[in-house]
């Protein structure tokens, strides 16, 4: 069909369940993202967008089917594991450590994805250069003014875009990105999407966003919730002609 | 921004710090009356800068660490009364006994909330006090351990009653354990503290152990309070079982929080302040003292974010701007 459907599957989920008590709010979703794909995640409030992600990423557990990463099934992994194996999210709301500057957290972060383990002395070397290259990220995207300020001091389009820093400086292979965009000014946003847009063409994103003009503007490939199930995959150009998609969702914003 | 100069630059020592150190140095020559009390602070500093790496740094809020400087106390006071009188290797092993106890119950006290951290470490604390208290065969019960035998320092420097020797063995001590923790907090290891102190759940997003990262700094951190309590029954050369008491993790969080948490220098001045002020103002009235205390901590934790350290920052610069002003 598409061209990615040639690129290996990265991220895979096969029937995938989750229920709040009686509330199913993940139902029976298969979904692969293949390497390189930049796939956009679209549905209307509570369709279990987030919900999905969280489930990716391992913050919450499904109550049943498989998640697989390049083939391996890592249901049992915790967040921090699926993160050294380059499943890394950005979080909704903006999650950051706010008494730390951005050079010292996105340094931390590299310093993880680096040593794994926590070598007690001899860092100092790895430490470094490790405050070298957030310096390289934090200009890459935008930040490197901030960087020594206090990150809950920041505005929050800044902290939006640490929230990238942060990821980035994991080494992602997949980046599982929870709207991005929300609550930043316009400016700020394209600024946002420019960075996405420039990140390594093998790396796999996930973009839950709301604006449907940067999603099709993004996305190679569109996934739509509805009420936790999957009500439609295909090409942005497929999507926009789905009658079903076009009904139950886009038919509102795109009237 | 070049890694290299950022990380020389955290790390250099401000003015203050090295007039800090001189006047405890110094202190043994001004106060050589007093250098028993002197030694009493200098091991309370010790115990709360240990508990200043779990409490001001890793966050875990614990009512229980007078556990590991009781079993440090306990192991280094049973090696001088069985014949292993060096001080210097027994202070290591006490510590390490101290650290391997904190090993073994790392796992019940890293993961959970903030309550049952503080519920966990209450009930280990009870727990040891109780077995030391039942163990009297081995611990002395409530009569305290005697007959506790050490050597003088390299063969030379006896253990005087007047602490000279004392003061300066636990102030190399301390300050080889202030060493340690400043070079710590400010490697990677130390910004993995803060970052699962502020934020668990991001910091599990950016890879970090959040259990393995607390569990590592909790062991450090029991057998630095170990060596505290090592000390204490060395310098005396008795062990009285309120070493594992309640009412000594209770005064080592108070000296620490009044002092000011996770800035090192906390539990230093905070011990500092506690047993001077106690020591003068007790023998006055012990009424008086705990009213007093009471206040202080009440007063700190509610207005004075950062406790004395904090003060005396602001006062610093506030010092630090009127010659400009004034220029």
């Amino acid at each position: 069909m598409s061209m990615q459907d040639e690129a290996p599957v990265a991220l895979e989920t096969r029937r995938l369940c989750l229920s709040f008590g009686a509330l199913a709010v993940t139902r029976e979703v298969s979904f692969a993202l293949h390497a390189g794909e930049r796939h956009a995640l679209i549905g209307s409030n509570g369709a279990g967008k987030s919900t999905f992600v969280n489930l990716l990423a391992g913050r919450l557990r499904a109550d049943s089917g498989d998640i697989l990463l390049d083939g391996a099934r890592i249901n049992h992994l915790k967040p921090f594991q699926r993160v050294r194996r380059g499943l890394v999210r950005t979080f909704q709301i903006s999650a950051l450590f706010g008494e730390m500057t951005p050079l010292d957290s996105v340094a931390l972060a590299l310093c993880q994805a680096r040593g794994g383990g926590l070598p007690f002395l001899r860092a100092s070397a790895m430490h470094s250069e490790a405050i070298d290259e957030a310096a390289q990220i934090l200009r890459q995207v935008g930040l490197i003014e901030q960087a020594r300020d206090e990150t809950r001091f920041m505005a929050y389009g800044h902290q939006r875009l640490l929230e990238i820093a942060l990821a980035l400086a994991c080494r992602p292979r997949i980046l599982l990105l929870d709207e991005p965009a929300a609550g930043v000014p316009m400016a700020e946003s394209r600024r946002l999407f420019q960075t996405l847009a420039e990140l390594p063409q093998d790396l796999a994103i996930l973009l839950i966003e709301h604006d449907m003009k940067l999603v099709f503007q993004f996305a190679t490939r569109i996934s739509v919730l509805a009420e936790g199930a999957l009500l439609a995959q295909g090409s942005p150009a497929e999507i926009a002609a789905d009658p079903l998609v076009r009904q139950t969702y886009l038919g509102s914003s795109h009237a | 921004m070049d890694g290299r100069s950022y990380l020389r630059e955290q790390g250099r020592w401000h003015w203050a710090e090295a007039v800090f150190w001189l006047a405890v140095a110094g202190a043994w020559l001004a106060f050589p009356d007093h250098l028993v009390l002197g030694t009493q602070i200098l091991i309370a500093a010790l115990f709360a800068l240990s508990l200043d790496l779990v409490m001001g740094y890793a966050g875990i809020v614990t009512l229980g660490h007078a556990a590991f400087f009781g079993i440090g106390a306990y192991a280094a006071g049973k090696l001088g009364q069985q014949g292993w009188t060096e001080p210097i290797s027994g202070l290591a092993l006490a510590s390490l006994a101290a650290g391997a106890v904190a090993a073994a119950t790392a796992r019940l006290v890293c993961r959970g909330n903030d309550l049952s951290r503080l519920m966990v470490t209450l009930g280990l604390g009870m727990l040891f006090f109780e077995v030391a208290n039942k163990a009297s065969g081995f611990t002395g019960g409530l009569d305290g351990m005697l007959d506790i035998v050490i050597a003088p320092l390299f063969g030379v420097f006896e253990f005087d009653m007047w602490g000279r020797t004392s003061y300066i063995y636990a102030g190399v001590c301390l300050f080889g354990a202030f060493l340690l923790a400043r070079h710590l907090v400010r490697q990677p290891f130390g910004l993995a503290l803060h970052a699962v102190r502020l934020n668990p759940m991001r910091a599990d997003a950016i890879g970090i152990d959040n259990t393995r990262v607390l569990a590592r700094i909790y062991v450090l951190s029991g057998a630095m309070a170990g060596m505290a309590g090592a000390l204490l029954a060395q310098t005396n050369q008795y062990v009285a079982i309120d070493v594992l008491s309640f009412q000594r993790s209770a005064d080592v969080a108070t000296m620490l929080i009044i002092g000011g948490l996770g800035q090192l220098y906390g539990g230093l001045v905070g011990a500092g302040g506690f047993l001077v002020a106690q020591d003068t103002l007790a023998s006055v009235n012990p009424v008086y003292w705990q009213f007093w205390l009471g206040l202080a901590l009440i007063l700190v934790v509610l207005f004075v974010r950062g406790g004395l350290i904090a003060l005396l920052r602001r006062l610093g610069r506030r010092l630090a701007r009127r010659p400009k002003g004034a220029a």
